[in-house]
């Protein structure tokens, strides 16, 4: 894949709001989680969870999902239009459904004669329709729901898309937080109670997040020629499947490696052309080893600088994959590769090379991004430097 | 993009399966797996297969059993089970584990065209893998309806799953073409005719040959709006002896295709099929099947 431009960013998390608040946070190495606010969690109590801040969030109607995608859509548009039809591809896990569940607890089940406007965003494709409507896009329409690796098949769906027929592509992914979501990592034990701790020895489970981000895409020579920045380049994409367990990874990594593996090859590079992975990082026990080992098997004895950035944003779900590209877009562009948030012993079974404590200041050119999600699905990026 | 088509697959009710590991799943899956299974023909997994799963709304008695629960009993009393199945992406990861799919395996929704926008999705896979099987299912609950209720109490939701298994080559049977557009509407309203019209005479004017059109008709007023366009010559499918209509719901678009496959496969010249999708929100389809015995 070759020429896919990005040429606007916009990311709405628990780190506040656009590139910049992104950048200073990442640097100082600042975690948002904190204790939940935005709905009661009963018996659970309230665990460290990455919160948008409220002031981030428009009183406007609609769902919470469309509130916070339209603010990071907005920003990566930064107020250019298209007059050709182009694609807009968006990721979520499970889009309006802090509004459904709204109705539900509410009805009870039953259907409820008032409220129904709660109910009008639980079909996750109707997001995709509200934000194109909102944003006066004329574009194709997907929404991919492939769990917590939804808005990095987005992104690799539209870059692909760009590269076969040049023309934009805005891509990104949502997802907020929710009882659903809340109490089902509950159930399925995979909750920690205190702020997250990827690849650490003692970690305990994963913090939730919300947030959204998005990237506009455009073929380079189409980008160059109106004179749009070039922000960095989509120059890979891999997805693969486990084929192991429903919510389990293969324990050895095998989906995550045909990912990776995948992903570089569709961007022409070599495993020791990169300069760091922006890991998934979920800090639950299996998903650290099995991603461990799949990055090994990638890298050999050669692994590149690894750091996982859900001990600041928390685990956004569907809108993980969009918010570590940009993430790994900022690091690209800053020539600053964030440490591992939590992290304070290595788990030794993890044959990774972690970023230093405070992060490094160094030149970077490829990054490889990984999300993976429930049902086996894994999904790698390659992500390179804009050259001047 | 284009496309041979190599295995079809349709189900209206789940169907049994000997494999235990079938009986065990929710309804939505088992609706899934039945179109994948029949699909594919009893054929193993090509070494080089992608999935791409379609549906609306996803393991919704799922998320209803799970949020009955949580009300009932409180936050911590979900089921860990309904959780996971109430994951759109569920019922992928299920056809992958159960079929060996370990290529790309991916989940589209996109209101009642996901099985059209799978199918695209789809056609580009195919510059990645050497086959694709395309999947969609939605199942009927309680739920569905209360959703479709809140959209104006319009649809007496169905039920249904069609699996489309697409590979590169010469064939009988072709996808020639598949196109989404969007136009400007409420997420309650169909995109006015005044909107779809065009895009829908065009298709007509695009397709070279004998040809039948299988309209989308979720509501007599639309349905009028699309005859009116294609004139009292043009033949609907839905018309023909032995059609049968598929009642609405996210994946009646690729029910509908599958439909129209059998039906071309029945005919004895070139014949094309050209099925126009509609969707809440201002969601338009055209894809175009073509059969060269």
């Amino acid at each position: 894949m070759r020429g896919v431009a990005v040429t606007g960013l916009g990311i709405v998390s628990a780190l506040g709001s656009g590139v910049a608040a992104h950048r200073d946070a990442m640097r100082e190495g600042r975690t948002g989680l904190r204790p939940l606010t935005l709905f009661s969690p009963e018996d659970l109590g309230r665990l460290p969870v990455g919160e948008v801040d409220a002031g981030l969030v428009s009183r406007s109607r609609g769902p919470r999902c469309v509130r916070l995608a339209l603010r990071a859509a907005r920003q990566a548009l930064g107020g250019r239009s298209f007059e050709d039809p182009g694609l807009l591809a968006l990721g979520t896990t499970t889009g309006g459904i802090l509004e459904s569940e709204r109705h539900f607890l509410k009805h009870r089940g039953g259907v409820g004669a008032d409220d129904r406007a709660l109910l009008l965003h639980h079909p996750v494709g109707t997001l995709t329709g509200a934000l194109g409507r909102a944003l006066g896009l004329s574009a194709e329409e997907y929404t991919f729901s492939t769990a917590c690796s939804s808005s990095a098949n987005a992104i690799g769906f539209g870059a692909a898309a760009v590269a076969r027929r040049g023309g934009w592509a805005l891509v990104g992914g949502v997802d907020s937080l929710s009882r659903l979501t809340y109490a089902g990592f509950h159930a399925l034990k995979l909750l920690a109670s205190a702020p997250c701790r990827p690849f650490d020895r003692h970690r305990r489970g994963l913090s939730l997040g919300e947030g959204a981000a998005f990237l506009l895409l455009e073929s380079e020579a189409e980008a160059r020629r109106r004179g749009a920045p070039v922000l960095g380049f989509i120059d890979g994409w891999g997805c693969a499947s486990d084929a192991h367990h429903p919510t389990a990874p293969h324990p050895r990594g095998d989906g995550a490696v045909a990912a990776i593996q995948g992903a570089l090859a569709d961007a022409g590079l070599s495993p020791t052309q990169v300069d760091y992975v922006n890991a998934h990082g979920t800090a639950t026990p299996a998903n650290d080893v099995a991603e461990g080992l799949a990055l090994e098997r990638v890298f050999g004895g050669n692994c590149p600088l690894t750091s996982s950035t859900k001990g600041l944003t928390g685990h956004t779900l569907g809108a993980a994959g969009a918010i570590e590209a940009v993430l790994s877009l900022i690091a690209l562009s800053s020539g600053f590769v964030p440490a591992t948030t939590g992290l304070e012993e290595a788990d030794p079974a993890i044959p990774i090379r972690h970023v230093p404590p405070g992060g490094l200041t160094r030149p970077l050119s490829v990054v490889v991004s990984n999300s993976f999600g429930f049902g086996g699905n894994n999904t790698a990026l390659v992500l390179s430097r804009a050259v001047a | 993009m284009t496309a041979t088509v190599r295995g079809l697959g349709v189900v209206d009710a789940p169907v049994f399966d000997p494999d235990p590991r079938v009986t065990r799943l929710p309804r939505l899956e088992r609706l899934a797996v039945g179109a994948a299974r029949e699909a594919l023909a009893g054929r193993g997994p090509a070494e080089s297969l992608g999935l791409v799963f379609a549906t609306g709304y996803g393991g919704l008695a799922a998320t209803e059993a799970f949020l009955q629960s949580v009300s009932s009993r409180g936050m911590g009393y979900g089921s860990a089970t309904a959780f996971h199945q109430s994951v759109h992406h569920s019922s992928a990861g299920q056809l992958s584990l159960l079929l060996g799919i370990r290529g790309p395996v991916l989940t589209i929704s996109q209101r009642e065209l996901s099985g059209e926008a799978a199918l695209r999705v789809g056609l580009m896979l195919l510059e990645r893998v050497e086959q694709v099987l395309v999947v969609a299912a939605d199942e009927q609950s309680s739920a569905l309806e209360a959703g479709y209720r809140a959209f104006g109490s319009l649809f007496h939701a169905a039920e249904g799953a069609a699996a489309v298994l697409l590979g590169p080559g010469p064939g009988p049977l072709r996808l020639e073409r598949c196109e989404l557009f969007s136009h400007a509407a409420s997420a309650r309203r169909f995109a006015p005719p005044s909107r779809f019209g065009p895009r829908l005479a065009d298709s007509l004017g695009t397709t070279v040959g004998n040809r039948v059109v299988s309209i989308a008709a979720p509501t007599a007023d639309v349905e009028h709006a699309e005859r009116k366009v294609l004139g009292p010559e043009e033949r609907v499918l839905e018309d023909q002896a032995g059609a049968v209509r598929v009642g609405f719901h996210p994946s009646a678009g690729l029910v509908r295709f599958v439909r129209a496959a059998r039906y071309l496969l029945t005919t004895q010249g070139d014949l094309a099929c050209v099925l126009h999708g509609l969707a809440l929100g201002g969601g338009q389809s055209i894809t175009v099947l073509r059969h060269e015995p």
